[in-house]
């Protein structure tokens, strides 16, 4: 290798195929690509240079809302209870240290460069200590792409880790190690014993396993190295059996001192050792197979950082084996950049919906409701939590009763190996917004006994608590907000509410949670099902609610398709809801969603016997409709929709049931025809209507 | 080179600046006390009390805390307090039974303001000089990270007895409680761990095991434990407990019991008796008398029904109805044998809920807890401590000790001085511990806050302190002692009609 006056590292021998193509002149695509994966193994830095840059702008602009809800899932404190609190188990600094750099994913463009920035140095690292030549360069990357994938994996894992600064554990703990690994190969091979036992006995309550790890890479490297150099052998083997034995004993020794862990977790000490095993997930059945859903997926990352640097602490003894494949660092690049982008792709946990969940998590912080409903939208089958979102976005715009079925409806899986429910992901903010804010607070509270306090809890017992009364509490909260560095401010900002309470009336973002706080209190549980807790609750409706509650009552009536709830809720929603002119007199017609769902209901009760109506129909027309019925919605369901259903008969069909007299009449020829053809049939016209909820989105289960 | 240089300067500067401290030569005086936190203003300590470390809570630049008693003076520099183990010691010792006056100045615009001077009193009755406690993150189903520990009451130290992070008991958790001693001594003790290996780990006579103190007769294993303080037997009650959440009430939530009776547990024989178990009737907290020989608890009339989800149904709807009084029964030493029942505080008379009864070690006055309704008083605003004269039948509040928030989970101190118990005054969610001075009159000295090494200690901690117990010595088996024996297979108890 020469380098030029730029500094730029140049083969000494340009590469025999791109001489040639050179030679010819000719450019066609394929002697292109030919000529760039030929260059690839003469330049590793630049791709790895690409690869970071990729890297970062994936997580910049692709992650950002995911970056945003891991720092929120955190916490860093300037105190030094924090630090001692993180401190008082092993691995516990690097804990501390990661979850202070965890926090600046808040702003995830800086959190991104930061992470980025540490995912070099690890790689210069590895190169500087494992004296990688350049040409082999790529290989140190396969530990980095280890480390990445360890986090990229984590999906909904990110609110049950009970890890704090999760994020950031692996890379510090290999940073710290191939730190001591450079210094270890710097000593004189008598002063590395000293090392080695101070390493593991000093560095085990910081770092833990990593520290564990390290020492065991150290001292293999150690060996290797003598054995190349044919010197100091047998000292290196001494030191390797005394090391493995400190890698056995302190660890023992510490679990005497601490009083936080278990003897069977003491050698698996900064790893989510406890949560990955098989019994921790049995509990979770899943129907159908995903990777996903298997624990031992999860550690194969932390596997391949073992194997990556125990192979590269191997190299020296098997240089002589190696350097007699020509062409071995072409190869090796190659299989590096085969390896990494596949293995990354199976580990990037790239789940549309879980990207929605968290955009419109972001989006409902900055009260946008309208970005939260315009993500809703993007989903194929939205999982229960983006169409409860959706909710709660259309309640705050006043535009639920126009809107509420205009995006997706569903209830899509998720994957996950833990049964992931609504009260650790986004139930906190849903029982805020309805008001159930004792609810918000317990579990906050509940949460942050199980996975420790983070930024979120804080946010949403902050806020539940100055709207519920409890300034004295709220207060506390917005203290250790105070000693972030993040949410200072937004501390701040709370606190002026309980030093002057008469403006939380006029806050509008309180608007809603403060109406819908007009119940009376009672006892009760929620088995850690928000929306089946919120249905039902909101099915009972106070004598003095407010119209916000009326319509979040009867828009859950809707989605329950529980008609004996929807027509004295109906009944409420006009008397509350709809404004009224001088002369008493109805200024408008009731929303689209709640005039079909009026139109579908009463088409229902027309099936039924007349002792059996839920209401009486007579007057309906003439009186209701007059005033609230907008002619155009009652002939696109009585004139479209159900002239469509009278193309598609079927004995199966669940229109049979309830348009018999439309059926009979075409039931000359009857058809066969599945409810997901019907579904399809009907999606294009009546997707945004409640009619087409009722009978096509089907088999909802509830978080 | 420059930073080096800068640092040193600061250094110097710091230094130099507190060495010149000192009390203000002029100042304006404020006829008023200052505001600190925690609020120590005239409480009353023991002799061999840990520093008491507090902020102030007045604006200002600049602070100077004077300390005086007898001739010794003590100055404290800064908005935090937090004088020195030796600077304490030596300044209680100075009071030596009288008070310790504190002058607080602060600097305002370049001006000095001193408050009027409030008193700490020192009292010479002495306390026992470990405490226990549970501490627990203020949660309602959950746990995690749950540890009993003891806490060297003349400084800060303190040390874990069992923490069930000892144990990897993922996905099912562990849940530790109702650690008690037999007379403020270690040798005979117990908690409960539930769940995951669980059992009551027991310290009988210094040797430790595990039972499982659940039999066909009863309906739950040992739940709340007493110790009697002569004899070998330890009364508890046996619960089946359930918990509820409000969704407006700031209570939060309601821990009723839907069926519960008192056992007491023989450690000899390894078997169990019923002491009061009316199936109508809920029976709960068992405490004796300090000669061993009466036996107090509480009992609620309220449940008719047999079957527990028509309990549960009544309990939610009427939770309110839920009163609990104390009744007394007498215990024959000689014979083993229960006296007929007595009822000593009728709190659902007067609209109440008496729990936790806890006897004065001289026999003569009975501590509780009385809230509006039910048994979970460290849950209810409007629970405060009542001491009642056994003897003559009269009570009144412990007004000194009480707040506008839940007091519970009393306990006397050996000599009968010094009462400790939990409040959650200080945000209302968190239960931190309080220390009251007895007077022989059967009220109190205004109570203080647990002292800790830091001001803002409590500001930033966020777990519970429950069930707190004087202690004359620490515990010494080690945390993995424990975790051995919560490890093993527990000895099952039996049934026995008779208690000896």
């Amino acid at each position: 290798m020469n380098k030029t006056k730029k500094g730029v590292y140049v083969p000494q021998k340009p590469h025999k195929d791109a001489g040639a193509l050179k030679a010819k002149g000719k450019r066609t695509l394929f002697s292109l690509v030919k000529g760039f994966l030929c260059a690839i193994p003469e330049r590793p830095l630049l791709v790895a240079g690409a690869f970071f840059a990729v890297l970062w702008l994936v997580l910049s602009f692709c992650e950002q809302a995911l970056l945003f809800r891991v720092s929120d899932l955190s916490v860093f404190l300037f105190d030094d209870l924090y630090f001692d609190n993180m401190m008082s188990v092993p691995a516990g600094f690097l804990s501390y240290l990661g979850s202070f750099l965890v926090q600046f994913f808040h702003l995830p463009i800086l959190g991104a460069t930061i992470y980025v920035a540490m995912l070099v140095l690890m790689y210069w690292l590895t190169r500087k200590v494992f004296n990688i030549p350049k040409r082999y360069s790529l290989v140190a990357l396969l530990p980095v792409a280890a480390v990445v994938a360890s986090n990229s994996q984590l999906g909904y894992w990110i609110f049950y880790l009970k890890l704090p600064g999760y994020y950031y554990i692996a890379l510090l703990g290999i940073i710290f190690s191939l730190l001591a690994i450079w210094a270890f190969r710097k000593l004189p091979l008598p002063a590395r014993i000293p090392f080695v036992a101070v390493w593991v006995f000093f560095g085990y309550p910081l770092m833990g396993v990593y520290a564990l790890a390290g020492a065991v890479v150290m001292v293999i490297y150690g060996l290797s190295l003598s054995v190349r150099q044919r010197k100091g052998v047998l000292l290196s083997c001494a030191l390797m059996v005394l090391a493995f034995a400190a890698v056995y004993m302190v660890p023992r020794y510490y679990y005497g001192q601490y009083s936080t862990i278990a003897l069977e977790s003491v050698y698996k000490a900064g790893t989510p050792s406890s949560q990955w095993t098989s019994e921790y997930v049995a509990k979770v059945v899943h129907e159908e197979y995903s990777y996903w859903y298997n624990i031992k997926f999860y550690w194969i990352p932390f596997f391949m950082l073992m194997a990556s640097y125990l192979l590269l602490a191997l190299v020296p003894v098997l240089k002589n084996i190696l350097s007699k494949f020509r062409r071995l660092h072409v190869a090796a690049s190659f299989s590096v950049l085969a390896v990494i982008p596949v293995f990354l792709s199976v580990h990037w946990f790239d789940d549309a919906n879980y990207r929605i969940e968290n955009k419109q998590n972001m989006a409902m912080w900055d009260e946008d409701w309208e970005t939260v409903v315009e993500l809703g939208n993007e989903a194929h089958e939205p999982t229960r939590q983006i169409v409860l979102n959706d909710n709660i976005a259309l309640l705050n715009m006043g535009k639920a009763g126009d809107m509420m079925f205009e995006n997706p409806h569903g209830s899509s899986d998720i994957k996950s190996p833990v049964g992931v429910h609504l009260t650790q992901t986004g139930g906190k903010m849903l029982y805020y917004y309805y008001g159930k804010l004792n609810f918000c607070y317990r579990w906050c509270v509940e949460d942050a006994v199980e996975y420790g306090w983070r930024l979120e809890y804080l946010k949403h017992a902050t806020r539940s608590m100055i709207l519920s009364g409890e300034y004295t509490l709220a207060r506390r909260y917005i203290n250790i907000l105070k000693h972030t560095l993040f949410y200072s401010g937004w501390a701040e900002e709370m606190e002026k509410y309980i030093d002057s309470p008469e403006l939380i009336a006029k806050e509008p973002s309180f608007r809603l949670p403060l109406q819908m706080s007009c119940y009376e209190d009672a006892l009760t549980v929620d088995d850690s099902f928000v929306e089946a807790f919120l249905t039902k609750d909101l099915m009972v409706v106070p004598e003095d609610a407010t119209p916000e509650y009326v319509e979040a009552s009867l828009m859950m009536s809707l989605v329950r398709k529980d008609a004996r709830s929807f027509w004295p809720l109906l009944d409420r929603y006009v008397r509350v809801c709809v404004p009224k002119n001088a002369n008493n007199v109805p200024a408008k017609k009731l929303p689209k969603n709640y005039q079909e769902a009026y139109l579908l209901f009463k088409q229902l009760e027309k099936a039924k016997a007349p002792d059996d109506r839920l209401i009486s129909l007579e007057g309906l027309s003439e009186g209701f409709e007059k005033f609230f019925i907008d002619p155009a919605i009652k002939q696109r369901f009585e004139g479209a929709f159900i002239s469509k259903i009278a193309n598609i008969n079927s004995m199966n069909n669940p229109f049979t049931r309830a348009f018999p007299d439309t059926v009979a009449v075409k039931d000359k020829k009857p058809v066969k025809a599945g409810e997901k053809y019907n579904a399809s049939y009907f999606r294009y016209d009546f997707s945004d209507t409640y009619y087409y909820y009722f009978y096509f989105v089907r088999n909802i289960k509830t978080n | 080179m420059k930073r080096i240089t800068y640092y040193i300067f600061m250094m110097a500067v710091a230094l130099l600046a507190s060495c010149s401290s000192g009390v203000p030569s002029d100042s304006t005086p404020v006829e008023r006390l200052p505001q600190i936190y925690p609020d120590y203003k005239g409480v009353t300590v023991p002799c061999n009390i840990a520093p008491l470390t507090f902020r102030i809570e007045e604006e200002g630049g600049d602070y100077v805390t004077r300390f005086t008693a007898g001739n010794h003076e003590l100055v404290v520099t800064g908005r935090e307090i937090e004088p020195s183990l030796e600077d304490w010691q030596s300044l209680v010792a100075a009071a030596n039974g009288n008070s310790i006056s504190v002058d607080v100045f602060v600097e305002q615009d370049g001006k000095w303001r001193g408050f009027n001077a409030f008193s700490i009193n020192v009292s010479q009755d002495s306390i026992d000089p470990y405490i226990s406690y549970r501490l627990i993150p203020p949660s309602y189903v959950a746990y995690e990270n749950l540890s009993i520990c003891q806490r060297d009451i003349s400084n800060y130290d303190e040390e874990t007895i069992y923490n069930n992070r000892l144990v990897v008991s993922e996905p099912d958790g562990q849940c530790i409680n109702c650690h008690a001693y037999k007379n403020y001594r270690t040798d005979n003790m117990q908690f409960h761990v539930r769940q995951y290996k669980g059992g009551t780990v027991f310290v009988h006579d210094g040797n430790v095991k595990k039972i499982d103190l659940k039999t066909d007769s009863t309906i739950s294993a040992g739940v709340y434990p007493f110790f009697n303080p002569v004899y070998d037997i330890v009364a508890y009650s046996v619960n089946n407990t359930g918990q509820i959440f409000h969704t407006k009430n700031h209570n939060k939530v309601e821990v009723q019991d839907q069926f519960s009776d008192v056992i007491v547990y023989n450690p000899q024989k390894e078997t169990v008796t019923f002491v009061a178990n009316d199936p109508d009737d809920l029976e709960v907290f068992p405490a004796w008398s300090p000669d061993g020989k009466m036996l107090y608890y509480c009992v609620s009339e309220f449940p008719k029904d047999s079957l527990i989800a028509e309990r549960v149904s009544r309990e939610v709807v009427h939770y309110r109805d839920i009163k609990y009084d104390i009744y007394r029964r007498p215990w024959n030493p000689e014979t083993g044998e229960f006296g007929e029942s007595e009822l000593v505080f009728a709190a659902s008379a007067l609209g109440k809920s008496a729990t936790f009864p806890r006897v004065s070690p001289d026999g003569k006055y009975l501590l509780f807890a009385l809230g509006e309704y039910g048994c979970f008083h460290i849950w209810h605003k409007d629970a405060d401590l009542y001491v009642m004269d056994i003897e003559k039948g009269t009570y009144w509040p412990l007004e000194n000790a009480n707040s506008d928030f839940p007091e519970s989970y009393h306990a006397w101190s050996s000599n009968g001085k010094w009462v400790l118990f939990a409040s959650r005054r200080e945000d209302t969610n968190y239960s931190r511990l309080y220390i009251a001075h007895m007077n022989e009159d059967g009220t109190s000295d205004k109570a203080f806050l647990l002292p800790q090494e830091s001001a803002e200690y409590y500001d930033f901690f966020d777990r519970s302190y429950n069930v707190p117990e004087f202690m004359k010595e620490p515990v010494t088996i080690t945390p993995q002692e424990f975790v051995e024996v919560v490890e093993s297979e527990p000895v099952k108890v039996k049934y026995s009609t008779k208690v000896k």
